[in-house]
C-alpha cells in the first residue's frame, strides 16, 4: 500500500483527501474512493476499473464442449467454479441434467473441495490473517507465525492436490466435461490421498479453533439479506436453489430474473441487485448462516465451539467473521473429501452421452467467495448462442460498498493512513476477485465542505 | 521420480490467451518435452500462488515469465540471477500476481520458512503489455527458442548430471 504523503496526516475533519496506492491481497484492479462531509459519508465507490475481458461474447459460436475449458480461464483461483456452473447449465441446455450419476456428482463435489481447500486456505492465512494480527502480509506474520503458516501451506497444497487427482491439473483443469469427467480418477490414486486428507482434517479444526479463540474480530454488525444455494441435503454447493433470510426463495432457472445487473460508471463490473429489494451477500457467512444444517458431522461438532469462541451464535451478521466461516468450510470440504475416497470405485460411466440440441439452461454452483451463475443458450448443432455469467464478486459489489459506508462513519477520528487499512482489511472480507468480475485498490478520501486539503484530488500513486 | 530426480524446479507463469504472455507455458511446454532428468517442469498457468506447493526439496529454481520492462527492447531474452545484488528491481512485482501473493512475496516467504532454493533465476521475455485475446507476436518463437535453450542448459548445469548420464 502507497499513501500519498501530501494527505497522509488528518489535519482536517471537514476537508482532507487521501489516495492510496494498492490494496494488495485481492484478485484484480480496483479504487475505492470515499467523500467525507464532516462525519457524513457523500459517496462510496468501489471502483473497479479493470478492462472487460468478454468472455460471454467469445463463448458465442463455439461448441458447447468447449464452454467448460474456456470458462475455467477466467480465474486462476476458482476455474472449478466456473467448470461447474458451465456444465450443470449445458446439461440443462441439452436435457441430460437429470442424467448425471451420483457417482459423477460426488466426484463433482470432491473436485469442488479442492477448491474451496485450496482458495479458503490461500485468502485466510496468507491475505486476510495478516490484517487480525496486525502484520504488513504473510511475510511479515512468518516472522512470529512460522509453523502456522507451514501448515496452512500444507493444507492449501491438498486442495490443488485434490484437484490434480480429479481433474488432471488444479489450475485450468482439462479433465472437466459437460456430462461429467473425460476419465474417472483412479481409485489408488484417490485412496493414496486419504491419510493426508485425514492428517489435514485433524490440523484445520485445531486452527479453526486457534483462530476463534486468539482473534478480536472488528464490530460491524449489519442487516444483510444473505443469498446461497439451498440443496435437498448437506451444505451448499454443486445444487440446489437460491434462497435468502429475507425471503427469496427461487429455483435456479428463475435466479436470473429475481435479479437485476447494473452498469454504473464508476465500475467495469456490473452490479447486482435482488429486484425490489437491493443488495445481497453471498458466499461463507451466507452458506453458514442459512444452511449450517447440511455441514458434515465433523464441522456440526466444531461449529458450536467456534460460535462460543467468538461470542456469537449463527447467524453472523458481521462479515468479519468470514474468517472463522472460511475455516469451518475447510473442514466440511476436507470431511466429505474423506467420505468420497473411503467409498469410492471406478464408476461404470465417467460421463453421460449428450447429444446436442437448441436448449437453455441456467444454473449457479458456490463458488468459494459467492454463488457464480450460469446461462446459456444452444443452437441444434451445439454452438452457443448466448452466454451470461454472473461472478460472486459483482454480485456483492454494492454489499461492499454499504460495508465501507458503515465503515467510513467509524473512522472520521482515525488517521488516513489507518482509514485505509481498516477499510482494506474489510474489502478483504468478501475476498473478492476483481477479474472475475471483469491486484490493486486505490483509496481515496475527500473530504467537502473547506478547510486544508479538501480542494485537491491528489495524484493517485498507483502501486501498480 | 525420488526428490533427488526432482531437485530442480522450473517454474512457469503466464497466459497462453493473452499474445505474449503466453510465452512461459510455451517454453514450460517445450522444456517439459526434453524429459529432464531431475528437473521437474510446472506451468502455474495464471496461478502463480501456486509456487509455494512446489518448493520443498528444491536445490534449483528457474522461473519463467514475460515481463512489462519499458526501455528493453521487446522480445528480448533476459536470464537475470535473483540473488544478485545487481538484479533489477521489478517495477511492478504485483503483476506478477494473483490474489496478492506475488512471485516476489513467494519466495520471500519461502525464504522466511526456510523452503527457498539456494538457485533462483528468472528467465523472461520484455513483453509490450497484453490483453486477452490479442495474437502472438511474430518474434515470440524465437525468443521461446532461446529461453528453452537458456534453461535447458542451466537445469542441466544444475542438475549436476552429464549427458551420458541423462541418456542412460
Amino acid at each position: 500500500m502507497n499513501m500519498n504523503d501530501s494527505n497522509n496526516k488528518k489535519t482536517n475533519n471537514t476537508a482532507r483527501t487521501i489516495r492510496v496506492g494498492a490494496l494488495a491481497r485481492v484478485e484484480g484492479e480496483g479504487a475505492l474512493h470515499l467523500v467525507m462531509n464532516g462525519d457524513q459519508v457523500e459517496k462510496v465507490h468501489l471502483e473497479i476499473y479493470e478492462p472487460p475481458r468478454f468472455y460471454e461474447a467469445l463463448l458465442r459460436g463455439r461448441d458447447f464442449k468447449e464452454v467448460p475449458d474456456i470458462t475455467a480461464r477466467i480465474c486462476g483461483i476458482c476455474p472449478i467454479a466456473y467448470q461447474m456452473g458451465s456444465c450443470h447449465a449445458l446439461e440443462k441446455a441439452m436435457g441430460v441434467f437429470d442424467d448425471v450419476t451420483p457417482e459423477i456428482r460426488l466426484l463433482r463435489d470432491i473436485l469442488y473441495c479442492g477448491e474451496w481447500v485450496e482458495s479458503h486456505a490461500l485468502h485466510m492465512f496468507m491475505l486476510h490473517l495478516p490484517d487480525f494480527l496486525g502484520y504488513e502480509s504473510a511475510i511479515s506474520m512468518a516472522e512470529d507465525h512460522g509453523e502456522t503458516v507451514k501448515q496452512a501451506l500444507r493444507i492449501k497444497k491438498l486442495g490443488n492436490t485434490l484437484m490434480d487427482v480429479v481433474a488432471g491439473r488444479s489450475v485450468h483443469p482439462v479433465n472437466v466435461c459437460v456430462g461429467g469427467f473425460y476419465k474417472a480418477p483412479d481409485p489408488k490414486a484417490m485412496a493414496d490421498l486419504l491419510p493426508e486428507v485425514e492428517a489435514c482434517l485433524d490440523l484445520m479444526c485445531e486452527l479453526t479453533l486457534f483462530l476463534a479463540k486468539n482473534i478480536t474480530y472488528p464490530d460491524l454488525v449489519r442487516d444483510y439479506e444473505f443469498v446461497c444455494l439451498n440443496p435437498d441435503e448437506g451444505y451448499p454447493m454443486n445444487l440446489g436453489g437460491l434462497i435468502s433470510n429475507k425471503g427469496l426463495n427461487v429455483t435456479q432457472e428463475e435466479f436470473g430474473n429475481a435479479i437485476e445487473e447494473r452498469h454504473v460508471e464508476h465500475s467495469t463490473a456490473l452490479q447486482s441487485i435482488i429486484k425490489g429489494r437491493g443488495e445481497y451477500l453471498v458466499g461463507p457467512l451466507a452458506r453458514l448462516n442459512l444452511r449450517h444444517d447440511g455441514l458434515h458431522p465433523r464441522a456440526q461438532e466444531l461449529l458450536p465451539k467456534v460460535c462460543d469462541l467468538v461470542g456469537q451464535q449463527l447467524p453472523w451478521r458481521n462479515n468479519f467473521l468470514s474468517l472463522p466461516a472460511r475455516g469451518i468450510e475447510i473442514v466440511h470440504a476436507l470431511a466429505i473429501s474423506a467420505d468420497i475416497i473411503r467409498n469410492y470405485e471406478l464408476p461404470k460411466i465417467s460421463r453421460v452421452p449428450i447429444t446436442p440440441r437448441a436448449g437453455w439452461g441456467a444454473h449457479g454452483t458456490e463458488a468459494p467467495r459467492g454463488t457464480c451463475w450460469h446461462e446459456y443458450e444452444t443452437e441444434a448443432d451445439g454452438t452457443i448462442k448466448s452466454a451470461h455469467i454472473v461472478p460472486p464478486t459483482s454480485q456483492n459489489q454494492i454489499t461492499i460498498e454499504s460495508d465501507l459506508r458503515e465503515l467510513a462513519r467509524l473512522l472520521v477520528d482515525v488517521s488516513d493512513e489507518e482509514a485505509a487499512m481498516r477499510c482494506e482489511h474489510l474489502i478483504r472480507n468478501y475476498d473478492p476477485c476483481i477479474s472475475c468480475s471483469v491486484h490493486f485498490l486505490r483509496f481515496t478520501r475527500d473530504w467537502r465542505g473547506g478547510g486544508v486539503g479538501c480542494t485537491s484530488p491528489v495524484g493517485v500513486l498507483d502501486g501498480a | 521420480m525420488d526428490d533427488h530426480t526432482q531437485s530442480i524446479l522450473v517454474a512457469a507463469c503466464g497466459n497462453v490467451m493473452a499474445s505474449d504472455d503466453a510465452f512461459g507455458p510455451l517454453v514450460a511446454c517445450e522444456v517439459c518435452r526434453r524429459a529432464l532428468a531431475g528437473v521437474e517442469v510446472v506451468d502455474l498457468d495464471i496461478r502463480p500462488a501456486a509456487l509455494m506447493d512446489y518448493l520443498p526439496g528444491k536445490n534449483g529454481l528457474i522461473l519463467i515469465d514475460a515481463v512489462y520492462a519499458p526501455g528493453l527492447e521487446v522480445g528480448r531474452v533476459l536470464d537475470i540471477d535473483w540473488f544478485s545484488p545487481d538484479r533489477p528491481g521489478l517495477m511492478n512485482d504485483d503483476t506478477m500476481s494473483t490474489h496478492g501473493l506475488s512471485i516476489g512475496m513467494q519466495l520471500d516467504l519461502a525464504g522466511r520458512l526456510g523452503l527457498l532454493p539456494g538457485l533462483v533465476r528468472l528467465v523472461a521475455v520484455c513483453i509490450e503489455p497484453a490483453g486477452v485475446g490479442q495474437p502472438q507476436s511474430e518474434h515470440l518463437p524465437e525468443s521461446v527458442a532461446e529461453a528453452v535453450s537458456l534453461v535447458v542448459k542451466r537445469a542441466e548445469q544444475w542438475s549436476g548430471l552429464s549427458q551420458e548420464q541423462r541418456h542412460a
